[in-house]
């Protein structure tokens, strides 16, 4: 028997890192997702256990002011593709500039230091994730899509999906179709 | 945060020599912190990802067009196995006929090269991939829906 | 109206003999009365005869003795002694009651009243010759007459009824005479009624066996021509009834032996034969319409297919048959087996249309693309700074991937031309053929200073360019495919074997010559002995071994092309052999 399983990451990892904390009895707080407010001060042991514990998950502490801004500002980008009411009416920069109060410039910098990869390359990656997630889980029509995310036209949103995924969002439907029909095969 | 944290594991099977040296140099004059391992044969590659101390690679680079193991053949095997379901297998061949890239992507391939015949582009397209790969693993997006066509 | 004429007509001639067998019954029975009658009348005659006779016989005796009497009176001489008496009351009138038995009374009377009479007469005679005084000649003259008279009118009366009987007799004979005639009459009737009816029946049933012959001879035209033989079982006589054809399907002459299901049988091919009759018995357990494919093995050994449908009925004395209709569809086999050769090679040339779809998406652009890879390289800005040695390594790539590039379409050439298939076959002496092949690769075997044994060989029928690509490709592999520091051996046999199985086959040692090249090389894993054959299939991972990937491919599409089977077997790093079956003759199929 297969399942299809449509999971919420987030709700996932709140989860896990409950369970992980309170093994260890540390007094916690999950603030917004990326971010533990830890109130006890803790010993060099036991976050090294949490650390080792976590990262059998793939869940990493990022210990670095700057890995943290990184983090940050992806969180910020993500929150922007997924809820179309925050979608910027100014340009991304000033908006992003406004929410982390800190010059684009210098978000844009240690973003690309350590994603190698850039801000704006980066929304495109997220937003193309986003129409496959809308193509095959809720199986809106392209012009829904192109909508919802707030594409000028259902060409330029193709061209995109074609330059980053190499595929036409048709032939990408037909594969993931043709990946389900043969895993239920087997 | 360690240095093996953030270096890329990336698997390479071929069994073509010169194409195995392309690969290596174009890998090593990217500004990319990555550990690449090589492997000439299907055979070989399936007991490497089979030996349980080997940790799992971010990227596996795999011909098509190769004797005894066919690269289908592989990519067929590796995704019937469930601790292989969120890596990444990159198709790297000669061909790109419809057919070859319709099945690889059906069977579960998420990329799909066809050899350049520049270096530079092949250099090109190393960087989109890594990256693109990169920002997979990192971002936690949904593997199963990652496809590219290079 | 012909149809109504003619149900009139056989309706009229039934009534008429309907008609004429009645009244003849009610002639015959009135004939039979009317005879009776005749008889019962025949008999009153008789007795009125009689009693007439007596009765005349009585008068004459009366009359004589009045005579007397009177002429005695005449006379004078009146004596008692000369009446006798005695004769008068003796007479068989007054006797014998019987003849007056069973005649009408009214007769009887009449006799009575005449004895009554005689009575008184005796008595007035005796008193008169007695000489009593009241007695006198006048008186006796009134009682004689009157007596005379009654006898008369007795008499009369008696005749009178006698002719009247006479007449009814006759009248009676004349009838029954009318009678018998009639019968006769209508009895001829019947006789000529009934050989119109006969004939008629003749002549409709003369004209219904006309009818069945013509359609006798018809199925048996249309048998020979469809091809198929007819054939009946009656299942409780065990009876089998066949057709002409299907004697001749069987390939015997009609009516050449005696038909039974034993006989049948051993007409049927040995493979079928249990097949059919299991067939054949299992019909009897629902009764169902069977229909059966099978063949014939005849007895000068051609193999014809047939096609069988059995049927059960019921006869008119409802007994259990089974018929049946055999068609010949050796045409229609041969023709759906020629198709389906066709399609097979369709088949497989499609898929080799898709191999060279392969070969010119992949093998032949990969050799390109190093070459350009390596330009590219050498073009490149930080290249030109590197050493000069890179240079000619990278140039030394380029040949030989340029020099693979010319092998590959070499062996596509040899290829096609294996495809396309000339198929002229003549007769290859292989002897003369391996001193060719040796000629050809003397350099790489005084290179690599290999030895090489050759066996006696056949001469075979086969296309000789093509025979002579397949042992030079499984020469130079056997001589390319060798250890570095290993003197190469390769042995070609003609092996002796009775026989062998390969791809599911059977191959016997009639038919087929077996050849098997043998080496002493690196060999391969057993487990891809299938797969060394197909097109690009290449087992060595070694770069320093170059093959196409088409050469064994080509093997075994020549090997194909002449009828004839290939296989290997191979030990890693210590061999390999490979043996060709090759046909002796050629018309194999």
């Amino acid at each position: 028997m297969k399942l299809y399983i449509k999971y919420d990451i987030n709700l996932a990892c709140r989860v896990i890192l409950q369970e992980q904390l309170e093994s260890l009895q540390i007094k916690y707080e999950l603030m917004e997702f990326g971010e533990i407010d830890i109130s006890d001060t803790v010993t060099e042991e036991v976050f090294n256990t949490l650390q080792e514990n976590l990262k059998r998950y793939g869940i990493d502490i990022i210990n670095n002011q700057k890995s943290q801004l990184v983090q940050r500002i992806k969180d910020t980008i993500i929150d922007m593709i997924y809820e179309k009411d925050k979608l910027p009416t100014s340009t991304i920069s000033n908006y992003l500039a406004d929410q982390l109060n800190l010059s684009y410039g210098y978000i844009a910098n240690v973003f690309s230091e350590y994603t190698y990869t850039s801000i704006e390359n980066f929304i495109i990656i997220q937003k193309i994730e986003r129409a496959k997630k809308l193509i095959v889980e809720d199986g809106l029509t392209l012009t829904e899509v192109s909508y919802k995310l707030n594409y000028s036209s259902v060409a330029y949103l193709s061209a995109q999906f074609k330059k980053v995924t190499g595929l036409t969002p048709s032939s990408f439907k037909r594969i993931v179709d043709k990946r389900r029909e043969l895993s239920q095969i087997n | 945060m360690d240095r093996s944290q953030s270096q890329m594991q990336i698997l390479l099977c071929d069994d073509d020599a010169d194409d195995r040296f392309f690969f290596s140099e174009a890998i090593k004059e990217l500004k990319i912190d990555n550990a690449l391992t090589v492997f000439e044969s299907g055979l070989d590659l399936m007991d490497y990802l089979k030996h349980p101390e080997n940790h799992l690679p971010h990227i596996l680079f795999l011909d098509l067009n190769m004797p005894c193991k066919m690269g289908l053949e592989c990519l067929k095997e590796i995704r019937e196995d469930a601790q292989f379901r969120n890596l990444v297998i990159a198709i790297y061949s000669t061909s790109a006929t419809e057919q070859d890239i319709e099945d690889t992507f059906s069977n579960g391939a998420n990329i799909y090269i066809q050899k350049p015949s520049d270096f530079k582009k092949l250099k090109k397209i190393m960087h989109h991939i890594l990256n693109l790969n990169w920002q997979y693993h990192t971002a936690g997006l949904n593997k199963e829906t990652f496809f590219l066509n290079i | 109206m012909g149809f109504l004429k003619k149900i009139d007509h056989i309706k009229l001639l039934k009534i008429a003999l309907g008609i004429s067998i009645f009244s003849i019954g009610y002639l015959l029975t009135m004939f039979y009365f009317q005879m009776n009658e005749l008889e019962n009348n025949k008999i009153e005659i008789e007795k009125y005869s009689k009693a007439d006779i007596e009765l005349l016989h009585f008068k004459s005796i009366v009359e004589e003795d009045s005579y007397r009497t009177q002429s005695q009176i005449l006379n004078q001489s009146i004596s008692s002694n000369t009446i006798d008496f005695n004769a008068i009351s003796n007479a068989a009138f007054i006797k014998n009651a019987a003849s007056f038995e069973g005649i009408e009374p009214k007769y009887a009377q009449k006799q009575n009243f005449i004895k009554e009479l005689i009575a008184d007469y005796i008595a007035f005679k005796k008193e008169l010759f007695a000489g009593k005084s009241n007695s006198t000649v006048s008186n006796y003259n009134t009682i004689n007459a009157n007596l005379l008279l009654n006898i008369n009118e007795l008499s009369a009366d008696l005749e009178s009824k006698i002719n009247t009987s006479n007449d009814a007799y006759l009248q009676m004979l004349e009838n029954s005479k009318t009678s018998g005639f009639l019968i006769a009459l209508i009895s001829l009737t019947i006789f000529v009624l009934a050989y119109v009816k006969m004939n008629e029946d003749l002549m409709k049933l003369q004209k219904i066996n006309d009818d069945v012959s013509f359609i006798n001879q018809t199925l048996q035209n249309a048998e020979m021509v469809a091809g198929f033989g007819s054939w009946k079982l009656n299942t409780v006589e065990n009876r089998f009834i066949i057709s002409d054809n299907f004697y001749r399907l069987l390939g015997t002459e009609p009516n050449s032996f005696t038909p039974s299901l034993d006989k049948i049988m051993s007409f049927v091919h040995p493979e079928d034969r249990s097949r059919v009759l299991q067939l054949h018995e299992d019909s009897f357990n629902k009764n169902e319409t069977t229909t059966i494919i099978y063949r014939y093995l005849l007895e000068d050994g051609t193999v014809r297919h047939m096609i069988s449908v059995g049927k059960f009925l019921n006869n008119s004395k409802g007994e259990l048959v089974k018929i049946g209709v055999n068609q010949d569809i050796t045409e229609l086999m041969k023709k759906t087996k020629e198709l389906e050769d066709k399609n097979q090679r369709l088949i497989s040339t499609n898929s080799e249309l898709e191999s060279f779809n392969n070969i010119v998406s992949h093998d032949l652009q990969e050799p390109l693309r190093k070459i350009q890879m390596f330009i590219s390289r050498i073009e490149s800005k930080d290249f030109v700074a590197s050493s000069n040695e890179a240079t000619i390594t990278y140039f030394d790539k380029i040949k030989s991937a340029a020099s693979r590039m010319q092998n590959l379409m070499n062996d596509l050439v040899d290829f096609t031309r294996t495809v396309k298939g000339d198929r002229i076959f003549e007769q290859v002496d292989l002897n003369v053929l391996f001193e060719e092949i040796t000629e050809d690769l003397i350099l790489i075997i005084e290179e690599k200073q290999a030895i090489i044994l050759i066996d006696q060989l056949p001469t075979i029928l086969g296309t000789k360019f093509q025979i002579q690509q397949l042992f030079v490709n499984l020469m130079s592999n056997a001589l390319k495919y060798v250890k570095l520091g290993i003197v190469p051996k390769i042995i070609v046999k003609l092996e002796e074997f009775s026989q062998d199985f390969v791809n599911d086959k059977n191959i016997s040692s009639e038919e087929y010559y077996k050849i098997t090249v043998t080496d002493n090389g690196i060999g391969f894993e057993q487990k891809h002995a299938d797969k060394i054959f197909m097109l690009f299939k290449r087992l060595q991972t070694d770069q320093s071994y170059k093959g196409t990937g088409l050469g064994l491919a080509i093997c075994k599409k020549i090997v194909d092309n002449n009828n004839g089977f290939i296989k290997a077997v191979g030990v890693p790093d210590q061999g390999s052999v490979f043996t060709v079956y090759l046909p002796k003759n050629i018309n194999l199929s």
